[in-house]
């Protein structure tokens, strides 16, 4: 079977499905600490390609998996990932906290833009409101990460954005 | 108990529950316990949601911004009249404790269910509330009322006055919404600017007022219900310190710092609280309490049914919607409840909510793809979510409230880690694991916490450090990449290798079958 390759959290990871003797034996290689986690399931319960449940050496864990954008959203034990599956996914390298590229402001979740509180032209110091998202009632204040100037600004007040939609164009300013 | 006025019954058939997602749920279930029919209203976001497919009847009300559908007044009694429902159930939030509305459905002649809209306005207005208090010997926390958030030397006159830390609320407010913390008076305007608008787009009023924030305090709250002839009865306290940003998180009865003296005295001051208004049907009287001291502040009535309600119906064994729909249809107290009821055992209630905890509480939204119910003994799952659900960005977070029952103290909270790992939620993330996290935390279960506690001492481990899940995430996303390639024959042929694989295998089409067909 074939490998695939999969990014979490701009971790890159290989995952290896094998069969033997009716089992499955999966190795899972993080490719950035070159670690690899090996597993052997006795038994797997596969509701429609949607719902696993491993048994593990009699131990039942049920991982669910939803498509998204690009990838799979999973569910395991309540805590949920986003798994990229795209073929055209690059590995940025960059592990730093904001995971916007320098010189715009995405969504960081889904809703409506409550407020904008900047022109084109302004120029912004770091961690400065630029713009409230509203979602389920409550108010997100979206800050610019470092200083920078308005260059553009392709929503409008009242839109509806999605997460990860760009709110906000800037110039980095020294 | 005494008696005023003569009593004015009429039975009440049709109920229009003028809310949405659990509590709208709630309400139905208890008119058809009562035999009393049921209308539910929505707006277009709301098409698919449980309140709609469980009641009598259902009529869309407008567009999904709150504005135009759950906080218009005139669509809603529209509706009510249209469909001859002879009263409304407000819930919480929304129109709940709008004097507006309890007087059109009186100038309608439909009953509201809860107080009249003079005593709505005697507590909503928060100076006649602090005077009234005052009067009934129930003390009160130092604040400012009525804040002109344009009259800027008054609002920094009154934060000098007051002193820092203080609080600015929505006076339309309830629940914990629209609630923020002024830690500098610097700051401060901004803050006011900020809530103000908050105020406007979730409760449909910009007024706002000040109060001091006491710090380290617990917050008590009695659960009165109170019948149209001046019977009020107290079931007890709750206590709901476990908040972040004001916004409770994990509720129980009784309170671990009431003692018996105590829990009399807050209690009479709520019955004395009622009485002052002359309160009628559900209500709750919020208390800040020093624990050091046992000295405790009247904070404010809460004119409609809590949230967190289902505490108290676990330990007093009693139904508080039914008793509210009893009570608006004119039945007294004295008669449906003879004597005082008694406690027995301890609830806790975990709020379920669209959160991730594990990126500051964002909102976490979307399609909820899995469902695993908890059940067993002494345990209460109150939601609106169900399999195939797509959660709409336009109300609160609240997704359910997860409630158990123990003998005591330590069986509610371990039977709620049992609860809490029985209910899967797959698709969006949930505060879930935050829930797991305090039931573990030593703090919680020693009791000894405050308002202020959380956001002071706890943190939330990181995602990463969840043994092995980034691996397992990986897996699953695998096989199901194997499983939609390859049609499924692969992992379908191991999966059946024996009977117990097999008897799983069919049991999870089940339950797929019924979450997409006739759930």
């Amino acid at each position: 079977m074939a490998v695939n390759r999969l990014m979490i959290n701009n971790v890159a990871y290989a995952v290896n499905v094998e069969e033997q003797d009716d089992k499955l034996v999966v190795a899972v290689l993080n490719v950035d600490t070159d670690k690899t986690t090996t597993f052997t399931i006795d038994h797997l319960v596969d509701a429609n390609a949607k719902k696993f449940t491993m048994f593990i050496d009699n131990y039942a864990t049920t991982i669910f998996v939803q498509n998204t954008k690009g990838g799979k959203l999973v569910t395991i034990n309540n805590v949920l990932y986003t798994v990229l599956t795209a073929s055209s996914q690059k590995k940025s390298g960059k592990s730093g906290v904001s995971a916007d590229p320098e010189g715009i402001i995405t969504a960081p979740l889904a809703g409506i833009i409550a407020k904008i509180n900047v022109k084109v032209g302004d120029v912004l110091d770091a961690g400065e409101t630029a713009c409230v998202i509203e979602a389920m009632k409550m108010q997100n204040e979206i800050k610019i990460p470092i200083k920078g100037k308005i260059t553009k600004l392709p929503v409008k007040e009242t839109a509806t954005v999605d997460k990860g939609e760009t709110v906000i164009n800037y110039d980095p300013v020294e | 108990m005494t008696t005023k006025k003569a009593p004015k019954k009429t039975k009440i058939t049709k109920v229009l529950i003028a809310n949405r997602g659990e509590i709208a749920l709630r309400v139905i279930r208890a008119c058809k316990e009562m035999g009393i029919q049921s209308v539910a209203v929505y707006s277009e976001a709301d098409q698919d949601a449980l309140h709609v497919k469980n009641a009598d009847e259902a009529i869309c009300i407008g567009p999904p911004e709150s504005a135009q559908s759950y906080l218009d007044i005139d669509k809603i009694i529209d509706a009510a009249k249209q469909t001859k429902a002879n009263a409304i159930h407000p819930g919480y939030g929304f129109l709940s404790e709008n004097p507006l509305f309890a007087e059109a459905c009186a100038k309608n002649k439909i009953i509201f269910i809860g107080p009249s809209a003079k005593a709505m306005r005697a507590i909503g207005n928060k100076t006649s509330a602090r005077e009234l208090m005052e009067k009934a010997n129930v003390p009160v926390a130092p604040g400012k009322n009525d804040v002109d958030r344009k009259d800027t030397k008054t609002i920094l006159a009154e934060i000098k006055r007051i002193g820092v830390p203080l609080l600015v609320k929505a006076s339309a407010g309830g629940g914990g919404r629209g609630i923020r913390l002024i830690e500098k008076e610097s700051e401060a305007l901004e803050i006011i600017d900020l809530a103000a608008n908050e105020a406007a787009s979730a409760f449909g009023d910009a007024t706002i007022f000040l109060e001091k924030f006491v710090t380290g305090a617990r917050h008590i709250e009695v659960q009165i219900m109170a019948d149209a002839y001046g019977n009020v009865i107290a079931f007890g306290e709750r206590d709901c310190s476990i908040q972040r940003r004001n916004q409770k998180l994990i509720e129980e009865a009784p309170s671990p710092a009431v003692d018996e003296d105590l829990r009399q005295a807050i209690c009479n001051a709520a019955i004395e609280a009622a009485k002052s208004c002359n309160y009628e049907n559900a209500g709750t009287v919020e208390f800040l309490l020093d624990e050091k001291t046992k000295q405790f502040y009247f904070l404010e009535v809460n004119a409609r049914l809590q949230v967190e309600h289902p505490v108290t119906e676990l330990v007093y064994s009693v139904d508080l919607v039914k008793t509210q729909l009893k009570v608006a249809q004119g039945e007294s107290l004295v008669k449906l409840f003879p004597e005082q009821p008694t406690r027995n055992g301890w609830a806790i209630e975990c709020r379920i909510n669209g959160e991730d905890p594990f990126s500051d509480f964002m909102p976490s939204l979307g399609l909820i793809g899995n469902l695993d119910l908890p059940g067993g003994p002494g345990v209460r799952f109150d939601s609106m979510i169900y399999e195939g659900l797509d959660v709409p960005l336009f109300y609160d977070s609240l997704l359910g409230k997860l409630i158990t029952w123990g003998v005591n103290r330590e069986e509610a909270i371990v039977r709620m880690k049992r609860a809490l790992n029985e209910l899967q939620i797959g698709g969006i993330q949930t505060n879930i694991p935050f829930h797991v996290e305090l039931m573990n935390h030593k703090a919680f279960v020693s009791g000894a916490f405050h308002t202020n506690w959380l956001e002071e001492n706890f943190t939330m481990p990181a995602k990463e450090e969840i043994k092995d899940i980034d691996t397992l995430a990986a897996l699953g996303a695998s096989l199901s990449l194997n499983s939609t390639n390859n049609n499924n024959a692969h992992v379908s042929e191991v999966a059946e290798t024996n009977n117990w694989a097999r008897a799983g295998r069919i049991y999870s089409m089940r339950r797929d079958f019924r979450s997409s067909g006739w759930q």
